[in-house]
């Protein structure tokens, strides 16, 4: 006897489920392949300017060493990002005031707007699908989603 | 009003209001899924998924097609992101698994259009694959009322992340404004 496949058995409501979690990644692949396109920036690109950003907010100085630590990346592979970075305008590179052997940082203006503009268009349009659900509904999907990230987490 | 300074500071693009603070805790676990999903997708190689890329491709197709819209390789390959010469592939291999046709478009000789031919619910058993066991129990544990409201909002999030940089829905958007 051959097994039937798990949605012809599953109840209808778990199928839907499944196939929405399924649909969501699918699309949201796409659109991360999209924006990176757009900006011309890969995730790391991406994540560096946003912790360059964040540091410059706080009005901390941020070294290549200390960029490396938090991308989880080779010292040279920080300094040929820093490169492409700073050809494109994004990033440059200056004297630490303290330390005469590093140097500091610093995302440029044209850098924070173009993420500040990638980030907040998609940000606001998923914070405003995400608050009409209202309080109740919030918890359903939260404590589902959480028993779903705990179950991909395992194996 | 109180501050909690155990949690850590709202990122400067988020706005600060506290009223937010409930929307992000939801973005912040569909983050968190989608991590864990695609952690334990490049875990595991051997599955016989559709790739991601087709199964996107013929879901963009179909659901113009059910509009009565047609879709050339190059508003395709920018809903993708992928590049003209990645589509070209794409496009062949689809063809080849009777799942797309191409044909010339009705408006430019020169032109082609992609056809999809593949059923709906062809798709939806690609889609749902094979998944886990444990999957399919939370799923089903979930109340027919409480699984509406994942499927909703699941459904909500996903038509807005099309939207996102998307040039084809910001035209089709653009379209529908001006004729208001």
């Amino acid at each position: 006897m051959i097994d039937k496949p798990w949605f012809d058995t599953a109840p209808p409501h778990a199928v839907r489920v499944i196939a929405s979690l399924r649909e969501y990644r699918t699309a949201e692949q796409a659109m991360r392949r999209r924006t990176r396109e757009s900006m011309r920036m890969g995730e790391a690109d991406l994540r560096a300017l946003k912790f360059l950003l964040k540091a410059q907010e706080d009005e901390r100085l941020t070294t290549p060493v200390q960029l490396g630590a938090h991308l989880g990346m080779k010292s040279s592979s920080v300094t040929a990002m820093l490169d492409r970075l700073t050809a494109s305008g994004h990033v440059s590179r200056h004297p630490h005031p303290t330390d005469r052997r590093s140097i500091t940082i610093l995302a440029t203006p044209g850098a924070d707007e173009e993420v500040r503009h990638t980030l907040t268009a998609m940000h606001r349009r998923l914070l405003e699908v995400a608050a009409e659900l209202g309080p109740e509904r919030s918890r359903t999907v939260v404590a589902f989603l959480s028993q779903v990230t705990a179950l991909a987490d395992r194996d | 009003m109180t501050t909690d300074d155990k949690r850590p500071a709202p990122h400067y693009w988020y706005s600060a209001e506290t009223d937010r603070e409930r929307a992000i805790d939801v973005l912040e676990h569909i983050r968190a899924y989608g991590a864990a999903d695609s952690a334990m997708q490049r875990r595991s190689e051997k599955t016989m998924r559709m790739n991601e890329n087709d199964i996107s491709a013929l879901r963009y197709l179909l659901r113009a097609h059910e509009r009565g819209l047609t879709v050339g390789p190059r508003e395709l390959a920018e809903y993708l992101g992928i590049q003209s010469s990645s589509i070209t592939v794409l496009l062949d291999r689809l063809e080849k698994a009777g799942h797309i046709r191409r044909e010339p478009s009705p408006f430019d000789r020169r032109a082609l259009i992609i056809i999809p031919v593949v059923p709906t619910s062809e798709l939806h058993k690609a889609i749902l694959g094979d998944v886990r066991e444990e999957l399919v129990e939370v799923a089903s544990s979930l109340t027919p009322e409480d699984a509406e409201t994942v499927v909703e909002f699941m459904d909500r999030l996903r038509d807005a992340v099309d939207h996102i940089d998307n040039p084809a829905t910001s035209a089709e958007q653009a379209k529908v404004r001006s004729a208001d």
